[in-house]
This record gives structure tokens, sequence and C-alpha cells, in this order.
């Protein structure tokens, strides 16, 4: 999971590097969304008490 | 005019940025600390908070017409990136508030590296607010040289950040919570 979103978050900065615009802010979402989700994974023993 | 205030300041973010990844990989690869996966989800978030700065410096003059709405949207995706990676580093922290827990790996200047995570994190939002505002106009461009050198820095960061990662967690289905050898070396019998 870990390295899919970084490659995920590796294009996002290449796409904004190579002045793609759209195609960044799709894959900084994409790379977010990756990261929350990743963050819930190990996270969630302590979420689950707050939600 | 160049709008140097906008440029300077996400200029400054990419270089802080650069500065808090150096550390964390020569953390990892001299003292040989490997991250654990809350450490590589703010890796990661640090390096999704610099993509807003890097369209600014890069494409705004190409893709933008209005350039204070593009900076605007640049540095409102520096501030989500910098909200989701702070949850990141508060967690972190709260894990290791309790005494006697002596934190996870060695401090710097008495911090440890996930609650310097939390300062830059605060400062990049708080520094994208500065940035949307122009407080200063000036008539000067920023230098050319300095821009390509923090972009070369950050690019090459990213790229050693993300071949970390996946050596680290090899083919598995996530990282271990506490990371002890690079699983794709020993998967592939490199390493024992």
């Amino acid at each position: 999971m870990e390295t899919l979103v970084a490659f995920i978050v590796l294009a996002a900065l290449f796409s904004a590097f190579f002045r793609k615009v759209k195609f960044a802010i799709i894959l900084f979402s994409l790379g977010l969304a990756g990261v929350i989700v990743v963050f819930y994974y190990h996270a969630s023993d302590v979420l689950n008490l707050l939600f | 005019m160049d709008a140097y205030w906008t440029r300077f300041v996400a200029w400054g973010q990419i270089v802080a940025v650069c500065f808090v990844l150096t550390g964390s990989v020569l953390y990892q690869f001299v003292l040989g600390e490997l991250p654990c996966p809350l450490c590589v989800m703010q890796r990661l978030s640090f390096l999704l908070a610099c993509v807003g700065p890097i369209l600014i410096l890069r494409a705004r003059n190409a893709e933008a017409p209005s350039h204070k709405s593009f900076d605007a949207r640049c540095f409102a995706l520096t501030i989500f990136a910098s909200l989701a990676g702070g949850a990141v580093s508060g967690r972190q922290i709260l894990l290791h508030i309790v005494p006697p827990d002596p934190g996870y790996g060695p401090p710097v200047l008495h911090v440890h590296l996930y609650t310097w995570a939390l300062i830059v994190f605060v400062c990049l939002i708080i520094s994208s607010a500065a940035g949307v505002m122009d407080l200063v106009a000036h008539p000067k461009v920023l230098s050319s040289w300095l821009v390509k050198g923090a972009m070369l820095w950050i690019m090459t960061l990213a790229v050693v950040i993300v071949t970390a990662t996946f050596v680290m967690e090899g083919f598995h289905k996530a990282l271990p919570g506490d990371p002890k050898r690079y699983e794709l070396l020993h998967q592939l019998r490199i390493t024992h």
C-alpha cells in the first residue's frame, strides 16, 4: 500500500514539474486519499475509539 | 513584475521540506534507522505539500491567466497535504507521549523527528496563508538558479524516498509496524 501511494505521489510531483496541471491535481487527490487510507489502516485502533 | 512574494514563499516551502526530508533520509541511510509506516506517511505528505509550490514555480505563467486564483489553489493543495501530515504527526506524538516512553528514534536538538514534522506542517499552513496575501510587492525576479536548485533537490529526494519505500515494503501488502530490514532485498535473497 505504501509503495503504491508513494508512486502516485511521485507521479504527482513529476506532473507538476512538467506543467501538467490537471494531471498533477488528479494525482495529488489520489495521493492524499491514499495517505488517509493507509493512515487509517495503521491507526484504526485509535480512530475506532473516536468514531 | 514577477509576483516575487508568492514565488519566494513557494520556493521557501520547497526548501524547508527539502531540509526535513534530507534529515530523514540521512537518518535512514547513515544511522540505519528505518522509518515506521507513520514516518513514511509523513514523508509522503511532505512530498504532496510540494506539489502546489512546484506548480507555482513551474506552471503558473504557462497555464493560468489569473495568477492570484491559481496561486490560491496551489497553496490550498499545500494546506490539504499539511493537514493530513499533521494528523499523522499528531497521532505519532500521542503514541509516545506517556512517560517513561523514550519515543521512536533518536531526537534532533532534544525533539523527535515526528514533533519536528508537526512543527513544519504547521509552518507550511501558515506560510501558505501568508503566500496568498501578497505581503511584499517587489519588482525583483526570483533567481532562476535558486528555483532550479530547489527543483533538483526535491525531485531527487522524491525518487530516493519512493525507491526506499518500495525496497522496505517489498511485495508485502503493507509495511510492518516496526520495520527491521529491507524486505525486498530479503525476498530477492540478496540479504538474509
